[in-house]
């Protein structure tokens, strides 16, 4: 039975999810960590995995909140000892504000950080911007609330998927138009260096260049195509249209 | 000559090599069988645990591969009972620090990802275990069968079934997005 990854007739967005779970992978850093464990003989982490962390993490927001609410009776004259003010839950105020901003709001379709080519499978190489990321992240939670940001400018319009993209791509070359393939895949190139259906994106501009009347260039292009996805079911067709 | 251990109790040499070329894509399987990105590093470790154990007695009955997958398929079906009983709801997205993020990559592939796990979290565990092992794993359904304990026959049913369910769900989801 084929598989979905190598079946044309599947749906690309659903090729590129298997394609981006076969690359995901720990970090070297988590892999030396579990090791060190394993050879202590020690419990996992959290002794009870990610329960004990979430109790730990909302026994933190309670005891912070408990603090705050101290503070605020404290400060309006309130609750000198402590036992009275303990039963007196605080209120929702402006201090118990940063923690939904906690959560990370909906990313924006970011494109990839523009790198050189690189061999694709199965881990991308390591790359600074999610750090920078997650570093945002507690930033967004330290911040203070409303008002500061000025408007934001008017939003350019999102740039278009990869799927979209591709599409743009495959219909042109379906329409005989080989050079309207060739620059919906250039964009892709372009904007997506790293995505998940370069696999994709380069059989269709091998196809267009073969068709555009430019042989060399496409045998050229087979030739990094073929080192890069060795085990590709796009190869033969591509090498019976660049013959 | 094998380096000395600095260790109390070094670990036999044979379980190292099978840690460090296999420690990756036992975290990957147990991640898409349903635990969390905070809990996945628990569960591996969990995994390699009972390897330390019983490497020497492995009978090679099956590869070294398809029995490690067996002890994963097992102690993340395992996880997520316990999950369940505590009715913890696992989450996709690492907790503020309770997990290292895994290799660094592009947005859009972890997109791609939290999507597919979305779409393989409607699935029951039997049909989903089929799945994972077949499609992103790459096994043959031999050795699936042999790992999810079930006859060729019903593996390939559960697999149909799965892909049907996978495929109407991404192009339910595609035609939601749009193409833009």
């Amino acid at each position: 039975m084929k598989r979905l990854a190598d079946d044309s007739s599947a749906p690309l967005e659903l090729r590129a999810m298997i394609a981006a779970a076969r690359g995901e992978a720990p970090g070297p850093a988590a892999l030396e960590r579990m090791l060190g464990r394993i050879e202590r003989g020690g419990p996992p982490r959290g002794g009870g995995g990610g329960t004990g962390r979430l109790l730990l993490v909302a026994g933190g927001v309670g005891v912070a909140l408990l603090v705050v609410g101290f503070l605020v009776l404290r400060g309006r004259g309130g609750g000198g000892d402590g036992k009275t003010t303990r039963a007196a839950a605080p209120p929702p105020t402006a201090a118990t504000a940063p923690a939904p901003a906690a959560e990370s709001p909906p990313l924006p379709v970011v494109e990839s950080l523009p790198l050189p080519d690189q061999a694709p499978e199965p881990m991308p190489p390591a790359r600074p911007a999610p750090r920078a990321h997650r570093a945002e992240r507690a930033v967004t939670v330290t911040a203070p609330p409303a008002r500061a940001e000025p408007p934001p400018p008017p939003e350019a319009p999102s740039p278009p998927s990869e799927v979209a993209l591709l599409e743009r791509a495959r219909a042109a070359l379906a329409a005989r138009d080989a050079a309207g393939a060739l620059a919906a895949a250039g964009e892709h190139q372009a904007r997506y260096p790293d995505g998940v259906l370069v696999e994709e994106r380069e059989a269709i501009a091998i196809e267009a260049l073969a068709r555009a009347g430019k042989p060399a260039a496409a045998r050229d292009r087979l030739a990094g195509f073929t080192r890069r996805f060795p085990r590709s079911s796009y190869r033969r067709h591509l090498e019976q249209v660049t013959r | 000559m094998l380096p000395r251990e600095s260790t109390a109790h070094p670990p036999e040499p044979a379980f190292r090599e099978v840690y460090r070329e296999n420690a990756a894509f036992v975290w990957r399987v147990v991640r898409r069988l349903g635990v969390s990105l905070a809990d996945a590093e628990d569960v591996t470790q969990e995994v390699f645990m009972v390897v330390l154990k019983k490497l020497d007695s492995f009978a090679h009955r099956s590869s070294l591969r398809t029995w490690l997958y067996g002890i994963a398929y097992r102690s993340a079906s395992e996880h997520r009972r316990r999950a369940h009983v505590r009715s913890e709801v696992p989450t996709e997205a690492p907790e503020a620090g309770a997990a290292e993020a895994p290799q660094p990559e592009s947005v859009d592939r972890k997109r791609a990802r939290e999507q597919l796990d979305a779409i393989l979290a409607q699935l029951d565990d039997d049909k989903r275990a089929v799945f994972v092992f077949y499609e992103i794993e790459e096994l043959s359904m031999n050795e699936v069968a042999e790992i999810v304990g079930c006859p060729l026959q019903t593996a390939y049913s559960r697999l149909r079934a799965a892909r049907e369910h996978v495929e109407a769900a991404a192009r339910r989801l595609a035609a939601s997005e749009g193409l833009r």
